[in-house]
């Protein structure tokens, strides 16, 4: 067995704590020819904590940077700037020696099952595999824990020794799943993990994250662009827009009472399955500007409605209320009474 | 009045050297003058091949059969010939994936341009070309459309592109625009504004639309009449709103209850078991039964047909869901 990595803590040090954290790509693209060339701002910024248990998700439009903090999280890609810790223990500038006993404690799963998985390996075989490469159990123990696992996940016994090709998505998913899980994760990252599933198979997957997390005790970091999905599943929610975090807090408050006007765009350009009724529509003008080129002061202002002269010019903090309902918005109009 | 597009007992099945898979099992669809159908299933159910026989989109391997009218008189989506004059100016289809529909090295104004004349009985000039292409993008809602003229696909996002794609299915003026998943790969801010300009198309220029899709939220939004199709064959059909407050196939209660609702608080979702069986699979009776909670054997040993008690509302099944039980589900 390895060496424990968890610390004693304190209860209130958060599971998963990420504390200004950017990251920037160079783009391929040259203004000029043999020029500089122009960096992409994917993550600007961006502090959360989770807390042991919770489900936190991450929602926002394509391009907005919720799946590079993810990577960012598991070291996928490096950060210029921030830090994230786990239990206490910072985790960027870690060596890959140092990484691997952390990698049994954070696991991810991918949008596509199909990628995920090896072609030549079969089902059972490729959940044993994280066993081998962490050394633990012996071989029969190793087999038994996997099919223990593939039938918690709902695959049957007939589907154990089959490749990835002949079973349908929910089932590779399912696969996925089982060969995250048989480390005994402590935080699981889920980047949109149903998005590619159809619709009566999404629910099936979904219901699954919930047992998991029921009886594993299981830490989610949800990230999906579907915010009905992530409102049913989620403890609390971060909405991010071009690289930062503009709302953040508990699901049913952010759902309910959405501040930032963003949110409310998002919230209210899901089509409801009720026919027949007009839904009020706070409609976004044009599409996110590129993460090159951001906009002065807040980023969301030339699409936004309530967008006034001190929008242009400076950026709105994040801030918080009592109920740790945050929003980094001027206008936002936060209670007097709830003010933090 | 007379249907725009209507097919009678489609089947479409596939020959390979290996095996036949039928694919479409007997589709009846009727689409009136401005009228938006929505084509609703999980993947495999057969709506995009449905779709692509009354274009004459199929390869070579695809067999026919059942009768496709269009305006009353046969089609024959198999004579390229003939499929060529239809195709565009009366029926014309766009994609989920604009990227891969739009030439990569050619700009937006070279493209439309190209769909303008190819759809023009008169050889318009140069300049009126260009008139007529800027007319169109600004149709389409297209901001700044002089400079968007001179832009690669790649320059632009994916809402832009899908307007791309529909500024060029306007250039023919069709009377029947087919939408296969038009808004799959959008984000949902930009999907709003995509499923508006359907709709404006249909109101302000009486066009028809079958708009084929997954995702139930945007059917409810904008179709008028929805079919929901199961392994290849009508399960249901309605308006939308009595098929979505008063579903009585199994199958569209379904998937009405494995949605999370935005506006509830429900703890667990309804999902359907199972999945949706290989088309090798099917055996006589009807498709949904193994995943179905209300099958009986006899649903084992034949397939129930297209009922109704209304006349307007349509549904395969032995055991339908009575009227009033299903309200209080969603």
């Amino acid at each position: 067995m390895m060496n424990s990595i968890v610390t004693p803590e304190a209860p209130a040090t958060p599971l998963l704590r990420i504390r200004n954290l950017h990251c920037a790509f160079k783009s391929k693209a040259r203004t000029v020819l043999f020029g500089p060339r122009s960096l992409i701002h994917a993550v600007n910024g961006v502090s959360f904590d989770i807390q042991a248990g919770e489900a936190f998700g991450v929602v926002g439009e394509s391009g907005c940077g919720k799946s590079t903090t993810a990577k960012l999280v598991l070291n996928m890609a490096r950060a210029c700037e921030g830090s994230v810790q786990y239990r206490g223990q910072e985790l960027t500038g870690l060596s890959d020696a140092a990484w691997k006993p952390l990698r049994r404690k954070l696991q991810y799963v991918f949008q596509d099952p199909l990628g995920a998985l090896d072609p030549r390996m079969r089902v059972l075989d490729q959940v044993i595999e994280p066993l081998i490469i962490h050394q633990l159990h012996d071989r029969a123990q190793r087999r038994q824990l996997a099919e223990d696992l593939l039938h918690s996940v709902g695959l049957q016994s007939s589907h154990l020794g089959k490749y990835p090709h002949e079973l349908s998505g929910g089932q590779r998913q399912r696969v996925v799943l089982a060969r995250a899980l048989i480390l005994k994760p402590e935080l699981l990252i889920c980047d949109e993990p149903i998005s590619a599933l159809d619709v009566s198979i999404q629910a099936q997957i979904v219901n699954l994250l919930q047992q998991l997390r029921r009886d594993m005790g299981l830490t989610l970091l949800f990230i999906s662009h579907d915010l009905s999905i992530v409102r049913h599943l989620c403890d609390r929610v971060a909405v991010m827009y071009l690289g930062q975090v503009v709302e953040m807090g508990p699901a049913h408050q952010l759902f309910s009472a959405p501040r930032h006007p963003y949110t409310q765009a998002l919230i209210s350009a899901i089509p409801k399955v009720e026919p027949g009724v007009p839904r009020e529509r706070i409609s976004l003008v044009g599409e996110p500007p590129s993460p090159a080129d951001p906009p002065h002061g807040c980023r969301f202002h030339p699409r936004c409605r309530q967008a006034t002269e001190r929008c242009r010019q400076q950026s709105p903090e994040l801030l918080s209320d009592r109920k740790n309902h945050a929003v980094a918005c001027f206008e936002a109009r936060i209670p007097l009474e709830e003010m933090a | 009045m007379q249907p725009l597009l209507e097919t009678r007992d489609l089947h479409v099945t596939f020959v390979t050297d290996e095996c036949t898979t039928q694919v479409v099992r007997g589709i009846d669809l009727t689409v009136g003058s401005g009228e938006i159908i929505g084509l609703v299933g999980e993947s495999g159910s057969g709506k995009s091949v449905t779709c692509m026989a009354a274009m004459g989109l199929l390869d070579d391997n695809a067999r026919l059969n059942g009768e496709i009218r269009w305006n009353g008189k046969p089609l024959d989506s198999q004579d390229d010939a003939a499929m060529s004059v239809v195709r565009g100016n009366a029926l014309a289809m766009i994609f989920q994936d604009p990227m891969s529909a739009l030439n990569p090295v050619q700009t937006i104004g070279k493209q439309l341009c190209e769909a303008i004349r190819l759809h023009s009985t008169t050889r318009p000039g140069r300049k009126a070309l260009k008139q007529r292409a800027i007319d169109l993008l600004r149709d389409v809602g297209v901001p700044a459309p002089e400079e968007r003229l001179k832009a690669y696909p790649h320059q632009l996002s994916g809402g832009l592109n899908q307007r791309m794609v529909i500024a060029m299915m306007l250039a023919g003026n069709p009377s029947l625009l087919i939408a296969d998943e038009p808004t799959t790969a959008l984000d949902v801010t930009v999907q709003a504004q995509i499923i508006d300009l359907l709709r404006s198309l249909r109101d302000e220029r009486g066009m028809s639309i079958i708009l084929v899709t997954h995702d139930l939220g945007v059917v409810a939004q904008i179709c008028d009449r929805v079919l929901v199709m199961y392994c290849g064959r009508v399960v249901e059909s309605g308006t939308a709103t009595t098929l979505f407050r008063h579903p009585r196939h199994p199958y569209t209660q379904g998937l009405l209850a494995s949605l999370p609702r935005i506006d509830s608080n429900d703890d667990a979702l309804t999902p359907i078991p199972g999945v949706v069986p290989q088309s090798h699979e099917l055996g006589e009776g009807c498709a949904f039964a193994p995943r179905c909670s209300h099958a009986a054997s006899s649903c084992y040993s034949s397939s129930p047909d297209l009922q109704s008690n209304d006349g307007a509302q349509l549904f395969s099944c032995f055991f339908p869901l009575p009227v009033h039980e299903n309200r209080e589900h969603r």
